[in-house]
C-alpha cells in the first residue's frame, strides 16, 4: 500500500477526496457556504457601501427601516454596518485564539506523546491541572488584571484552550509513532525534530483541523460573553458589547441586543456544523457503513 | 435425506449507489450428523451465508434469490413467529469471536439467561440456571464464569461460552463462525477438539465457517470452497484437500499446506506465479463469468463470458470450473 | 482490596490538585503589576491603611513565606476580608453559593433527562432524515450565546407577553416568607433555568446520540440479534446500559462547573450568585473575594473530577473488576 508520506499529489488528493464526503453532509454544507458569507463579509466590509460604524450623527433608538436596515443604536449609530464590522473581531479573535490553541497544544501534545516517559507523565499532569482550572473564571481574571487588548483576549483564551488540541495530538502521536514508515526513518537517521515536523505532525493535522474549527465557534462565544462583561478591547466593534448595551433598552428598543445576538448565532452555528461534519468524516466509528459512497 | 439444502441463494448489497453482490446462486446441502466445513477467503461471502441462514442479514442487505429449506419448510418465507420457533431451538450459531461479542457491562449469566428465556420463556430461575451450567459443562468451562464479566475471561473462554450458548436450546444444525479467531494455537486445536467431541457425543449437524484450510481439514467431513460469493467446489473433506480440483482450491493448498512434489512442478509448468500471489484484493462477486477470473492461471476467454456450474467428477465430489467439461 | 487502594491513591492525587490550585491562585494574584497590598487595600486607602494591610497579610515578607501564612490561613477556613462589601470572604461565599447552585444544578439535571430522552428518540433511526435534522438544530442552539438567549427570554416572556419577571431573584416590593418566598424565588427562577437548560442540552444529546449510535453496532448487538432477540429489546436491555456511561460522566464532570457556568446569566437575570458575586470582585479589584471565589470554584472542579473517576470505577465494570 502507499505509504502516508506527505508529498504535493497526495495533499491535493486528499483534499479532494475530503470534499467528495463533505458534500453529502446537509447540515456541514449549509454550515460552509453560511460561513463563506460571514467570511466575505469580514473581508470586504471595508468596501461596501455602509454607514461608517463609530458616526452617530443618526438619531438615536431608531427602529429596523429601509435606511437602518437593524435600526439605531442608544447613541445613534447604524446598527447594520456596526454588525457587520464587529465581524471582524469575532474572526480574528476566534481564528487568533485557535491559532494559538493549536500551537501549543501541537507542541505540548506531540513531545507528550513522542517522548513519552517521564515528560509525558508531567505534561499530563499539567494538562490535568489546566482542564481543572475553569477556563471562563481563569480569562476573567487574566483579562482583568493584565489587560484587555484584542491580542491579549486572543492570547488567553489559545492559552487555557490548548488542553484539548494537545490530547488529541498526543493520541495521534502514541498511534503513529509504532508505525512502519517512522521506523525506517530512524533507521536512517532522521533527527527527532525531522521525524516530529515532517512525518508525525503533518500525518496529525487531520482530527486537529476538525476540532480547531470547534475552537474557533468557542472562541468567538467566549470573546462575546467577555466583552459583554465589558472586559473586551474596547477600541473596537463587537458583538458582545453590543448586546451589552442592548441591555438596559430591551424594554423598548429591542433591536440593539436582538441582531448583533443573531450575527453571533449565525456564526458559531456555520463554524459548528462545519466542524461537526468534519468529525464525522475523520473518525471512522460514527460515520454510517454503507450510507455515503 | 438432506437436513438442511440452499438452492441458488443470491444475496447483494446496497453500498451507497452500488450494489454489491455477496453469493451468487449457491447450492449445496447438510446431511444429518455432519460437520460440514466451509471454506474461503474474506469477501467470499461465509460469513453473509450464516447471516442469510440465520435470517440476520443487516437492513442493506437483499435476498435476491434461493431459498433456503429446512425440515420441509423454506426459511426465507417463513413469518417472524415460526422463524422464532426454529431460532435457536433448531438452528443456532456461534458468532465470531471478538472483545465485544458479549455485552460488556453485563454478567455472563444475565446474558445467557436472556438468550435462554428468549426461546423457553415458561422456565422459572432455577431450571434456567441448572440448564445454563450443564452447557458450560459440555462447553468445557467452569460454571464460575457465569458471575463473572466478559473482560475477566479469556479469549478462549468467551469463545467456549459462545459455545455453550448455542447448545442452549439443544438444536439440530449448529452454525460456528470463524471458532478460531483470535485464538493461539494450543487453544484453537483444544477448541476444535471439544467442538468434534460434542458433535459426536451429541449428533447435531455442524457448519465450520473458516478461512483456515488446517481447521476445516482437521474437522470437517465435507467441505464447501467458496470464492466471490459462488461455490467452486464440494465434496469430501479428504477428497478435497487430498486431490484438490479446482485451481483456487489448488493454489490455496498449495500456499497453506505442503503437497506431492508431482502436483507442484505439474502447477508451476503452467503457472505465472505473480499472477497466484497477486495480493488479495476484494473480490466481489461478478453477475457473469467465473469470480476467479482475474488469478486463475487457466483463465480463457470463455471464463470472462460465462460462468461455470457445479459439475460431478467423483463419488460426491463436485467442481465448478471449464477444466473439467468433459 | 484494590479498590480502596485505587480510593487511597485518587485521594492523594485530589490534595496534589487542590494544593496546585491553591498555589496557582496565590502566584496569579501576587504576580499581578503593582502593589499587592495596594491592591488588597484598595483604592480609598490611606497610607497606614495600606501598611496595616502589609503588616496583616505579610506581604512586606519574602513571597514563599507569603505563601505558607496564606495557606496556614486558607487551612483555618479564613479566606480573607473583603473590603468592597465589608464582610469575611467565607460568608459572602456561603450566602452566594445556594443561589448558583439553584440555578446550575436543575438546569443540569432538566438538560441531562432532556438531552437523553431526545437522543433516545432520535437515534434508533440514525442518520434519518429527522435524527440528521435534530441534531443540526441541536448544533445551531449550542451556538446561541447563553447571555443573548436570556435577554431574548426576557424580552418575550417578560416584556411583551408579561408572564415572567424580568429580573432578581424575588420580588423586591414583597416581604413573604416561608412558601411565599420559595413559590416567588421559584416563579423568578424560571425564565433563568430554561436559558441554562437550553444551553445545556445539545451536550448531553450528542454525547448520548453518538454514544447509542457507537453501541448499536457493537459485535453484542449482532450476537442477540441471530439468537432472536428483537431490536427493541436489544436496545432497551444492552444498548442503553451499555451507552450511560458518557454522558453521565459528562454530567459529573459539569458538576465542577456548578459555580462558575451560570455567571453570564446571573447577571443578565440580577440574581445574587457566584457568578456575579466574582464579576463585581473583578471590577472593584477586591483581590481577596477574587482569590476566595477563584480557591472555592478550583476545589468545586477538582472534587467534580475526583467524583467522575470514583463514577467509573463503580459503574464500569471494566474497570472495577481488574
Amino acid at each position: 500500500m502507499k505509504s502516508k508520506l506527505k508529498s504535493d499529489n497526495n495533499f491535493f488528493y486528499k483534499y479532494l477526496l475530503l470534499w467528495n464526503r463533505f458534500k453529502n453532509y446537509k447540515g456541514g454544507l449549509i454550515g460552509f457556504y453560511l460561513f463563506l458569507v460571514v467570511i466575505f463579509i469580514a473581508l470586504f466590509v471595508p468596501f461596501l457601501p455602509l454607514c461608517d460604524p463609530y458616526s452617530i450623527k443618526f438619531q438615536s433608538f431608531l427602529p429596523p427601516s429601509f435606511s437602518h436596515p437593524f435600526g439605531t443604536d442608544e447613541m445613534g449609530r447604524d446598527i447594520f454596518s456596526r454588525v457587520l464590522w464587529g465581524s471582524r473581531t469575532s474572526l480574528s479573535v476566534g481564528f487568533g485564539a485557535a491559532l494559538v490553541s493549536s500551537i501549543v497544544g501541537v507542541l505540548f501534545g506531540s513531545l507528550a506523546g513522542y517522548v513519552g516517559g517521564k515528560l509525558d507523565e508531567l505534561l499530563s499532569r499539567i494538562i490535568d491541572i489546566f482542564l481543572m482550572i475553569p477556563a471562563f473564571f481563569l480569562i476573567l481574571l487574566i483579562v482583568a488584571i493584565y489587560g484587555s487588548s484584542i491580542y491579549y483576549v486572543m492570547l488567553v483564551i489559545g492559552l487555557t484552550t490548548w488542553p484539548s488540541t494537545a490530547r488529541i495530538v498526543r493520541a495521534q502521536i502514541l498511534s503513529l509513532k509504532e508505525r512502519e514508515f517512522i521506523y525506517a526513518q530512524k533507521v536512517i537517521g532522521s533527527s527527532t525534530f525531522r521525524i516530529l515536523f515532517v512525518h508525525l505532525i503533518p500525518n496529525s493535522i487531520q482530527p486537529i483541523f476538525a476540532n480547531s474549527i470547534l475552537q474557533v465557534a468557542s472562541a468567538i462565544l467566549l470573546e462575546a460573553g467577555l466583552s459583554f462583561l465589558g472586559l473586551g478591547d474596547p477600541n473596537v466593534v463587537s458583538w458582545g458589547k453590543m448586546i451589552y448595551s442592548g441591555t438596559s433598552y430591551i424594554f423598548t428598543s429591542w433591536w440593539i441586543a436582538f441582531f448583533p445576538g443573531i450575527a453571533i448565532v449565525v456564526t458559531v452555528a456555520s463554524l459548528n456544523l462545519i466542524g461537526d461534519a468534519l468529525v464525522t468524516i475523520l473518525s471512522p466509528k460514527t460515520e454510517e457503513r454503507g450510507a455515503y459512497a | 435425506m438432506n437436513l438442511l439444502e440452499l438452492n441458488e441463494i443470491s444475496v447483494e448489497y446496497q453500498l451507497g449507489k452500488n450494489n454489491i453482490l455477496a453469493l451468487s446462486n449457491v447450492s449445496f446441502s447438510m446431511y444429518p450428523k455432519e460437520i460440514l466445513g466451509i471454506l474461503g477467503e474474506s469477501g467470499s461471502g461465509k460469513s453473509t451465508l450464516a447471516l442469510t441462514i440465520m435470517r440476520a442479514l443487516p437492513k442493506n442487505a437483499r435476498i435476491i434469490g434461493g431459498e433456503v429449506i429446512f425440515n420441509g419448510k423454506n426459511l426465507l418465507n417463513l413469518s417472524e413467529d415460526e422463524l422464532n420457533s426454529i431460532r435457536w431451538k433448531e438452528i443456532s450459531i456461534i458468532p465470531q469471536n471478538s472483545m465485544n461479542s458479549l455485552s460488556p457491562v453485563h454478567k455472563i449469566r444475565d446474558q445467557l439467561r436472556d438468550i435462554l428465556l428468549l426461546h423457553e420463556p415458561k422456565l422459572d430461575e432455577k431450571e434456567a440456571i441448572n440448564i445454563m451450567e450443564e452447557k458450560l459443562r459440555l462447553a468445557n468451562i467452569s460454571e464460575d464464569v457465569l458471575d463473572k464479566f466478559p473482560h475477566q475471561l479469556s479469549g478462549g473462554m468467551r469463545q467456549r461460552i459462545l459455545i455453550a450458548a448455542s447448545l442452549l436450546c439443544n438444536p439440530e444444525i449448529i452454525i460456528a463462525d470463524e471458532p478460531t479467531t483470535g485464538l493461539d494455537v494450543v487453544t484453537q486445536y483444544q477448541i476444535l477438539k471439544e467442538l468434534k467431541n460434542l458433535q459426536s457425543a451429541k449428533g447435531f449437524s455442524m457448519m465450520i465457517i473458516s478461512h483456515d484450510i488446517s481447521v476445516i481439514s482437521n474437522t470437517s467431513h465435507r467441505t464447501v470452497v467458496m470464492y466471490g460469493g459462488k461455490v467452486v467446489e464440494i465434496g469430501p473433506s479428504d477428497s478435497v484437500v487430498g486431490s484438490p480440483l479446482h485451481p483456487y482450491t489448488r493454489m490455496l493448498l498449495e500456499v497453506q499446506m505442503e503437497i506431492s512434489k508431482k502436483t507442484q512442478n505439474e502447477l508451476h509448468s503452467r503457472t505465472n506465479f505473480n499472477k497466484l500471489h497477486k495480493s488479495v484484493g476484494v473480490n466481489f462477486a461478478h453477475h457473469s463469468g467465473c469470480p476467479f477470473v482475474q488469478r486463475c492461471p487457466f483463465a480463457t476467454e470463455k471464463c470472462k463470458t460465462e460462468a461455470p456450474t457445479l459439475l460431478k467428477v467423483n463419488n460426491d465430489h463436485y467442481v465448478s470450473c471449464f477444466l473439467f467439461n468433459k | 482490596m484494590e479498590w480502596k487502594d485505587y480510593l487511597l491513591r485518587r485521594s492523594a492525587q485530589l490534595l496534589l490538585t487542590v494544593f496546585f490550585a491553591l498555589i496557582i491562585n496565590f502566584l496569579i494574584i501576587n504576580l499581578a503589576p503593582g502593589d499587592p497590598a495596594a491592591l488588597m487595600a484598595g483604592e480609598l486607602a490611606t497610607k497606614e491603611y495600606i501598611e496595616a494591610v502589609r503588616e496583616r497579610w505579610g506581604l512586606n515578607k519574602p513571597i514563599p513565606e507569603r505563601l505558607v501564612s496564606y495557606l496556614l490561613n486558607v487551612l483555618q477556613g479564613n479566606l480573607g476580608y473583603s473590603y468592597t462589601y465589608l464582610q469575611s470572604v467565607s460568608t459572602l461565599i456561603a450566602e452566594r453559593i445556594p443561589v448558583t447552585l439553584l440555578l446550575t444544578l436543575t438546569s443540569s439535571i432538566i438538560a441531562f433527562f432532556v438531552g437523553l430522552l431526545l437522543a433516545v428518540k432520535t437515534s434508533q433511526k440514525a442518520f434519518s432524515k429527522v435524527d440528521l435534522f435534530v441534531s443540526n438544530v441541536m448544533l445551531t442552539i449550542y451556538s446561541i450565546p447563553s447571555f443573548w438567549l436570556g435577554l431574548m427570554l426576557i424580552g418575550i416572556f417578560g416584556v411583551a407577553l408579561r408572564i415572567f419577571p424580568t429580573s432578581g431573584m424575588v420580588n423586591v416590593r414583597s416581604t413573604g416568607s416561608g412558601v411565599f418566598l420559595i413559590l416567588d424565588i421559584a416563579y423568578h427562577s424560571i425564565l433563568p433555568i430554561v436559558t441554562l437548560a437550553t444551553i445545556q442540552v445539545p451536550i448531553y444529546y450528542k454525547i448520548a446520540r453518538n454514544t447509542i449510535v457507537e453501541q448499536s453496532s457493537e459485535d453484542y448487538v449482532s450476537t442477540f440479534l441471530m439468537a432472536g432477540m428483537s431490536t427493541s429489546s436489544i436496545f432497551k436491555k444492552y444498548v442503553l446500559r451499555n451507552s450511560l456511561l458518557p454522558p453521565v460522566t459528562v454530567f459529573a464532570l459539569h458538576l465542577g462547573y456548578v459555580l462558575s457556568g451560570a455567571a453570564l446569566v446571573e447577571v443578565v437575570f440580577g440574581w445574587p450568585g457566584m457568578g456575579r458575586l466574582l464579576l463585581s470582585a473583578v471590577y472593584s479589584r477586591d483581590y481577596p473575594l477574587i482569590m476566595g471565589i477563584y480557591l472555592v470554584t478550583s476545589i468545586t472542579v477538582s472534587l467534580a473530577n475526583f467524583f467522575v473517576d470514583i463514577l467509573y470505577t463503580l459503574l464500569d465494570p471494566r474497570v472495577r473488576y481488574k
